[in-house]
Parts: structure tokens; sequence; C-alpha cells
């Protein structure tokens, strides 16, 4: 297993994954961090503001970002022509496993960059409303069983076209449904795996006042059910990956 | 002679369409086998079967003296180096930082690298990336890659697809020294008989998934005599000697073509032309191109 975890390394030299993987948090956070109350408004509930802002924008960029990372991890064997050579070297199990380790760990290290960024953002500004453990674990938690649900969808359609362009362009439009569901009454959002970012969020706008432009932020209970529904999907898509792989010939 | 692969039966049907038909593969160690067929024959589906890349619909394969099996695939398939259809490697890599990857997945030292680019000539060229390399170096980084860790089997497809006439000749002497380089057995497909004539020592003939010919080239090339030229002196003499032995002989500028006769038949008649004074001055036995040998087994077997 170490050693196709190692070829995967190798495999990804000068393929920027890295390099990615700090492009998505940092636009995630200059465009969160660019609307954010900064010091000359009122803190008290900033870090409100800017964690209901966060999802928001996962899901613009998300869905884009996974079906980029998700189809170069395949992409890389289909321009290479590697399939026929690497099934006589190591076992498919091995390969995927090394695939989607190495994908776990990019949307982890993308989620861990943008929950530290937008906390160090906050700390920075002088936010009152520093967020309790549990919403920060919660937060971490339904970022990546989102993320991680498109990236192995975003795989298995790679794999299954070997093609890497209809996950973008599934990326991209899922991007735009899932954003539009954001503005839709809310049980639209449920429909639209894209945009779950948005109805697994606890902090949510309460209030907006159009004359005075005051808005409220509240929170709201965690979204359980959704969190096992998107994990179930997760999973789903995991195991249809694995099997694409395990059954296409080469 | 031990065989290093050995089939029984092996099928593989898409569908209704059978491609590959119960093929019966003996390569023995040692050689450089030619698996020869027209394109679509079923070469790289038999060939896929043999590094277990696609599953048999029937039948068995033994590599090195083992049946294949799911649990034995990995440890016999690391002894066996490949290159199936198109060469590999990734574009964005150099061809030292490929060959690391190979390495480090068949479990062998870093230092075998330079062994196996020197063997292909691309030492000069081990740090450009893949991507810049002409189709003839993919293809040899694609040998250096089956070269990896002196593997006792060498599975090639078509190894001298796509390359320049130099390339060909360089691939073909490479080939035909490699058992007695490495020690290594070769099974190499092509659709370019004439080719394969100058590189192996066993051959097997494929045909719409079914195995037309296997044995050594020459037995396939004395199987498929050719015809004779026979040169006299007077051919107005020799012509109603062979008549009358029941040969019919083409004349053209003094020299008589007979068609392909056995040996005992073809030393009664010169004695017989001796006889007769026509005054032999040549006979040539004329040995059938692999073309024309495929061409005569498929004919016969009725499957063109």
């Amino acid at each position: 297993m170490l050693r196709s975890l190692r070829a995967e390394l190798q495999k990804a030299k000068r393929r920027h994954d890295l390099l990615a993987c700090l492009l998505i948090p940092t636009a995630t956070l200059v465009w969160a961090g660019y609307a954010a109350p900064d010091s000359t408004e009122n803190l008290d509930d900033a870090f409100h503001a800017l964690f209901y802002a966060l999802p928001m924008m996962n899901t613009v960029l998300m869905p884009v970002g996974m079906a980029m990372l998700a189809s170069r991890l395949w992409d890389v064997e289909i321009k290479g022509n590697f399939p026929k050579l690497l099934y006589t070297l190591q076992s498919r199990r091995s390969l995927f496993t090394a695939k989607a380790l190495l994908g776990i760990g990019e949307v982890i290290l993308i989620t861990i960059l943008e929950l530290a960024g937008a906390l160090g953002l906050g700390s920075w500004y002088g936010y009152q409303d520093f967020p309790p453990v549990e919403q920060i674990l919660y937060y971490f938690l339904c970022t990546c069983t989102v993320s991680l649900m498109l990236f192995f969808s975003e795989m298995l359609l790679t794999i299954l076209l070997a093609n890497p362009l209809p996950a973008l362009c599934v990326g991209i439009t899922g991007a735009l449904v899932g954003l539009f569901s954001g503005f839709m009454p809310p049980i639209v959002g449920y429909f639209v795996p894209w945009g779950y970012y948005i109805p697994l969020n606890s902090y949510i706008l309460a209030s907006w006042d159009p004359d005075t432009r005051i808005v409220v932020y509240g929170i709201r209970s965690f979204n359980y059910p959704l969190l096992i529904w998107c994990a179930a999907l997760a999973i789903f898509f995991f195991s249809f990956t694995w099997r694409a792989i395990r059954q296409k010939e080469v | 002679m031990q065989t290093v692969i050995e089939t029984n039966a092996l099928c593989k049907a898409y569908g209704k369409h059978l491609a590959v038909d119960h093929i019966q593969l003996h390569v023995p160690e040692g050689c450089v086998y030619g698996f020869i067929g027209p394109n679509g024959a079923g070469k790289s589906t038999t060939m896929k079967m043999l590094l277990g890349l696609i599953h048999p619909s029937a039948g068995q394969v033994f590599l090195l003296g083992q049946e294949l099996t799911a649990k034995n695939r990995l440890p016999l398939l690391r002894q066996t180096g490949s290159l199936i259809e198109s060469p590999s490697g990734y574009l964005h890599l150099s061809a030292q930082e490929n060959l690391q990857i190979v390495a480090d997945l068949k479990g062998i030292p870093h230092k075998d690298i330079a062994r196996v680019l020197e063997i292909v000539h691309l030492t000069g060229d081990r740090n450009r990336k893949v991507g810049q390399y002409s189709l003839g170096m993919k293809q040899r980084l694609g040998i250096a890659m089956a070269l990896m860790g002196d593997p006792k089997l060498l599975i090639l497809d078509e190894p001298t697809n796509g390359l320049d006439p130099a390339g060909i000749q360089e691939m073909r002497s490479l080939l035909a020294d490699m058992p007695e380089t490495t020690g290594a057995t070769v099974l190499v497909s092509s659709h370019l008989l004439g080719e394969m004539e100058q590189l192996v020592t066993q051959v097997g003939i494929i045909n719409q998934g079914k195995m037309l010919f296997e044995g050594s080239l020459r037995e396939l090339q004395r199987h498929s005599r050719g015809s004779l030229t026979l040169r006299v002196l007077h051919p107005q003499k020799a012509l109603p000697v062979l008549r009358n032995n029941g040969i019919s002989a083409q004349l053209k500028e003094d020299l008589l073509t007979l068609p392909p006769l056995r040996d005992e038949l073809v030393a009664g008649l010169v004695q017989t032309l001796a006889d007769s004074g026509a005054g032999i001055v040549e006979l040539t036995r004329h040995t059938k191109s692999l073309e024309e040998i495929f061409l005569s087994l498929t004919d016969a077997k009725g499957v063109s």
C-alpha cells in the first residue's frame, strides 16, 4: 500500500495539486473576506457573517475544484496510457486506495486551510463571537463530507467516460445550479447535491431590515439527517468508483 | 524444452462474437516467439488475457509454469515485462521519473534504471519530459519499462508500431538479441509478417481468433514449400520430360518455373533430366515469404 501511495505522490510531481489545494481556500477566503465585516463595523456577530458566507462560496468553487482535482487524478493515467502497465505492477485495489487516500487528503487539507484561514481572518479583524468548538467541528465535517461526495462523483464520471471534460462541465453546471438553489425555497436545496454546503450550514440569516440595512445572524440546529444522507451519497460514489476501476477492462 | 507461456482452450467472447477461440499457445523458454495475425485477429486480446488485464471467458493461462490466478497474478507478472498496444508514460514526468515509479511498484532498486535506459539508448534524454518525446522514443521508453528488473518473460504487442525504418531495425535487433543478452523469452506480436521473419524462431499464426499454425519458423517454411526455378542448357529437351512426369512448367527467358514439389520427387526429376541431356545448370527452391504462407494457411483453413 505504501508503495502505491508513494507512486501516487511521485505522479503528483509537476501536476501542481498542492497549488490547487492552496488556491481553492485562498479564493474562498479572499471572496468571503472581502465581504466580511472589518474593524469599522459591528464585530459582535462578525464570525456569524463569515461562516454564513463561506458555504455560499464553497457552493460556487468546490464543485469545480473537486472536478478539477478528481479528474486530474485519473486523467494522468488516461493521458499516459498507463492502466495496462499499472495493472501488471499493482492491484486495482491498491491503485484505487492510493488515489482515494490522496484525494481524501487533498479535501481535508483544503477544508483545514479554509477553516484555519477563516478563524485567523476573524481573529485578525478582532471578531468577538469566536465560534464554539462544536460549530467548528460541524462545519469541518459538513464541508469535508460534501466535498468528498462531489470528489468521488466527479472521479467516477472521469473513469467511466475516460475523459476529464464531462466531469469539469458537470462541476461548473453543478456550481451554478447549487448557487441558485441557495436562493430558492429550502426544500429545493435538498435535491441539488452540489449546493449541500448551504442547507447544511448552521449559521443563518435571521433577519434583514432593508430600511436600516441591519442584518441579524442566527444559529440553527445541526442538520444531521442531511449530513447522513450526504455521507451515504459519498459512500455510494466511493463504492461505484471502486467498482468502475475493478470492472473496467483495459 | 520448458514452456514459459501455455494456454489451454483460451476463449474470449464479447456478446456472441468470439474474439479468441480456443487458443492453444505454447511459448518455449529462451526463444523469440512471433504471434502473427492481421489487425483484429485477436492478438492483443490474447496478450491481455496472458497478463490478466481482461478475464478469459473460458480456458486457462499458465505463466512460468504456474496457472495464472487472481492470487499469484502480481508475483508472476513482476517477473514479466509488457508493452501492450501503445507505450505508457506520464507525459508531465521525465523518463527517469517514469522509470522510478515502475521500479518502486516492481520493488526493484533504482540503479536498474541506468541499465535499461542504456539498452534503449535513452540515457541522454532521461531528464526530458516524456511529453516532448517522439513516438519512437516513447516506444523505446515502453521497452525500457518492460525490461526493468530483468524479467524472465517479455510480452510485447506490436512494439514497432509507429517507428521509422531505422527504429524498426533497431527494435528488431534489440529483441532478437534479448534471449542471449538477458535470458528473457520474448513473445512479440505483429501484423507485419516480413518483419517477424527476421526476428523470431517460433511462430504462432492467428486469424479471426483461431490459431492456424504453431511451430518453429523453419517448420512453417518447410510446411509451405515454394516454387522451383530450373535453369538448363536445352529447355526444349527438358519440357517433354517434365510433361511426361506430370509437372506443368512455365518457360520464361530460358528459366523453367516448376510448382512446389516434395524432395523425393525433385531428386528423381533431376536424375531424369540429366539423363535426357537437358543440361542442368541451376535448381533453386524458393521459400515462401511469411505473407504467402499466411495466405495459404488462411485459404487452407477456409477462415479468411
